[in-house]
């Protein structure tokens, strides 16, 4: 029975390893090809609604409300609206600022009754003041590039593209170690994962920022859902089983400041981690009787939705291989098929560190690729906080108690000086 | 040979062989975390004045291959007329 069970969870960590290396490859093999799917003799301008819920950002939110008045899209066509979550702070006063000096900034404040439901609940009171055909959402410590608007709507044309998403990079990276990790991270999946995916077909997926939708879709849609932590990939899922398609913009660039301490990474994957399980739940069967979604998709929409399982797997795994290997089991008999198995499963999943490579390399990072070795300690790190999540989930669904509340990542304002030097 | 000093020789063998393994997996972290060399992270260069000096960089390099095209021509040119030379 163990052996079994172990060749199972051999075998779902083949497939990960299968589905990173065909994405490393399919990008490798696409390198120089360009990012823009929408041909340059079509100019699409619809009107857009820029929404930037903020909770306690002082230190930030005027950096990215600043961008937001240096922005090169048509002044006429779009608003930005801030959503004041409650701050305790000086993020409102900061906002009402910008405000008076910019007819496009709009903020909406919501009181402590009112807000601090979290992210999807900011959002979705963004929304009802929202007056654009497309909506865009920026996170408040985000750093966009002048023309992010116009790389990321102009995909719109194509009436198959219900979202966009653009990329990440991380501004503080030379801050700490943990920075500088989340920073390959990143790479790799941006870089590599997303645009893989986004060239194969398959799943790309909105990360909740840099990125946004057409608006009848979203309202049609529901909106975010206010119970789901993960709404990002709630919302993704929704997209693609309506039958429209998300779009991966590699040149629409945005910086972001990355969590800095191992505390609060902890947090915020934690966060990551129980989401994306609420919403394998929720739409795994949706995924698998789906009529709009092909064969290949489904499978990688089925990996996806369960990525934040495979930590937990490969400690399974170990687990389980210990009374195997001291049992002197018949399967492991086999000297040959020990080897393989041990080094596989010492290091799990490995080709996300070829990912992560790859990015690096074709971003020119010659010397960022040194610290891969390192992501070693970050998914170990992973496993505790992907197995806590999963145990705390089951005993919210079992008790009936309601879901976690909403912990924010903290921004500490240091990568501005990144952005003046 | 003596089983105990078999199984010690293999057991010293797999001691070293791990520890070389951990050491060619982390050294080159540990060299950039002491002597940082990395560039950083893709710059942003929407701002005028990089746009400016990516332009003038562009220009120069550009001047300096047609300097480098123009030798070279010359150079062939001579050789033909050389070959032309020894033709007749």
């Amino acid at each position: 029975m163990l052996e079994i069970i172990f060749l199972v969870l051999v075998g779902i960590m083949l497939a990960y390893l299968v589905r990173h290396y065909v994405f490393t490859l399919t990008v490798l093999k696409n390198t120089g090809k360009g990012y823009t799917n929408c041909p340059h003799t079509v100019t699409f301008e619809p009107s857009v609604s820029i929404l930037i819920p903020a909770c306690n950002e002082e230190r930030v939110i005027g950096r990215i409300l600043k961008r937001m008045s240096e922005l090169s899209y048509p002044i006429n066509k779009f608003q930005v609206i801030v959503i004041d979550d409650a701050s305790a702070d000086a993020t409102g006063a900061i906002a009402d600022q910008f405000a008076r000096s910019c007819s496009r900034i709009e903020v909406l404040h919501r009181n402590q009754s009112e807000g601090r439901r979290g992210k999807a609940s900011a959002l979705n009171a963004g929304l009802k003041e929202a007056k654009g055909e497309v909506v865009l959402c920026f996170d408040a410590d985000y750093y966009p590039n002048r023309d992010i608007v116009q790389k990321l709507v102009k995909e719109f044309a194509d009436p198959e593209v219900g979202a966009v998403q653009g990329r990440v990079i991380v501004l503080n990276e030379p801050k700490s170690l943990v920075t500088r990790l989340v920073a390959l991270e990143r790479i790799g999946g941006y870089r590599v994962d997303q645009e893989a995916r986004d060239k194969l077909g398959l799943i790309a997926q909105f990360g909740g920022t840099v990125g946004g939708f057409r608006r009848d879709l979203l309202e049609s849609l529901g909106a975010w859902d206010e119970s789901i932590l993960a709404e990002d990939t709630d919302i993704t899922y929704r997209v693609y089983l309506a039958g429209y398609r998300v779009r991966y913009v590699g040149d629409a660039e945005c910086y972001e400041e990355a969590v800095e301490t191992w505390r609060a990474y902890w947090r915020q994957r934690y966060r990551w981690s129980r989401g994306h399980m609420q919403c394998a739940f929720k739409h795994s069967w949706n995924v698998i009787t789906s009529r709009k979604l092909g064969l290949k998709s489904k499978i990688d929409a089925i990996l996806l939705l369960h990525v934040y399982y495979v930590p937990i797997l490969v400690l399974l795994s170990w687990i389980i291989s210990v009374p195997l290997v001291l049992n002197s089991s018949p399967w492991l008999s086999l000297g040959w098929s020990v080897i393989p198995f041990s080094i596989y499963s010492f290091v799990g999943n490995s080709a996300p560190f070829f990912e992560v490579g790859t990015g690096a390399f074709l971003d020119g990072r010659t010397r960022a690729y040194w610290l891969i070795s390192l992501l070693m300690f970050t998914f170990l790190y992973n496993i505790p906080i992907c197995t806590k999540a999963f145990v705390d989930l089951m005993l919210s669904k079992i008790l009936g108690r309601k879901t976690a509340s909403w912990h924010k990542t903290a921004h500490s304002g240091d990568g501005n000086s990144y952005i003046m030097s | 040979m003596p089983l105990e000093t078999t199984s010690t020789m293999m057991f010293v063998a797999l001691a070293s062989g791990l520890v070389g393994f951990i050491l060619i997996m982390f050294l080159p972290a540990l060299f950039e975390l002491r002597n940082p060399k990395d560039s950083g992270p893709r710059r942003i260069t929407d701002e005028v004045d990089g746009i400016m000096s990516q332009a003038k960089m562009a220009s120069l390099e550009r001047s300096e291959e047609i300097q480098l095209d123009q030798a070279i021509i010359k150079k062939v040119a001579s050789i033909i007329s050389i070959l032309r030379d020894l033709e007749s």
